[in-house]
């Protein structure tokens, strides 16, 4: 009988978690540089937001890439938990991507870099 | 009759010392009795202003400011965490939650204020007239840099209570908990420091 002894849960559940926090900050980063790039695009987001989020015009655009920030995060942390789950990983390649998806996601918010990517 | 012992203490109990529930009433008691001065004489809505905004942004601030002392602990304690030598898991457990509905109601604050901050007259009008960069490169990375505490607080959340010990057992995960809890300290600070930057520039 094993009495004491703890069953391991295998990692992939964390590593769904973490992934898909930079999956939906790394869309965040894509739409607001879309957004930049094309004013269409732009209302766009807008009308995104307007779809669900209320006195969405008051904030405008913001809206939309809110909405595709959490569509991203929550889908696929959806589709990554339910694909990982009961799998063991080794942590130092996603934990890798994961940092520099962070760092991308942080420099697709950042103007100066925004206008160096879009020539402005 | 003997006194009632702490089997673990080794400090003898002396007749007359208050115990800690006595105390914690009394500080209540008169911490309660010196607020309900202060509430019914002093003039606390002069702080607020005559803005439609007031009270959001109070409450946008005052959880801003909420996060800033979780947040700081929270991170000190992810990077014992991430050293190894973390002691109070359980702390860092509830913090992380705590961390996380915090995120959220000032997110949430924060998307009601910006609506004042994009009225016709509002802040950004005034820095788009007068200084540009303000609103372009500050403001726009302060207001996208404070939704990444949303999802990082969430994860890390999740996965101290799903893991539980096991998180401390598994070097792996704790380094890359760690690399989370450093940069959604990061992340708080500058949209807290940015935010506050603005707000004394041009507040709503």
């Amino acid at each position: 009988m094993e009495t004491g002894k703890m069953l391991k849960r295998k990692n992939g559940e964390a590593v769904a978690a973490l992934m898909s926090a930079m999956v939906g900050l790394l869309v965040l980063g894509i739409m607001h540089l879309g957004s930049q790039a094309s004013s269409g695009f732009n209302q766009w987001l807008l009308s995104v937001g307007q779809a669900w989020i209320p006195n969405a015009t008051g904030i405008g655009p913001y809206s939309g890439k809110e909405t595709f920030l959490l569509i991203g995060w929550l889908g696929s942390w959806a589709i990554l938990h339910f694909t990982l789950r009961r799998r063991s990983l080794k942590l130092m390649i996603p934990m890798v991507i994961f940092t520099a998806g962070l760092a991308l996601a942080t420099l697709f918010v950042y103007t100066p870099f925004i206008d160096f990517v879009l020539g402005k | 009759m003997k006194p009632k012992t702490d089997a673990t203490s080794t400090v003898p109990p002396t007749i007359g010392d208050p115990s800690p529930k006595t105390t914690i009433v009394t500080w209540l008691a008169v911490t309660l009795f010196l607020a309900l001065i202060a509430a019914i004489s002093a003039p606390f809505t002069t702080f607020l202003g005559d803005s439609a905004y007031a009270v959001v942004g109070t409450i946008h601030g005052l959880l801003a400011t909420l996060g800033v002392l979780v947040g700081t602990i929270t991170g000190y304690l992810g990077w014992r965490l991430f050293i190894g030598k973390l002691r109070a898991f359980s702390d860092l457990k509830l913090l992380s939650i705590v961390s996380a509905l915090v995120s959220t109601g000032t997110i949430m604050f924060g998307n009601w204020i910006y609506i004042g901050y994009r009225a016709a007259g509002g802040p950004r009008r005034f820095f788009l007239d007068n200084n540009p960069e303000i609103h372009e490169i500050f403001f726009e990375f302060k207001e996208f840099i404070a939704l990444f505490t949303l999802p990082l607080s969430v994860s890390v959340a999740f996965i101290m209570w799903r893991y539980d010990q096991q998180v401390m057992e598994e070097r792996g995960l704790r380094s890359w908990l760690g690399i989370a809890f450093a940069v959604g300290w990061g992340a708080l600070m500058i949209a807290f420091l940015l935010g506050a930057a603005i707000t004394k520039l041009r507040s709503i």
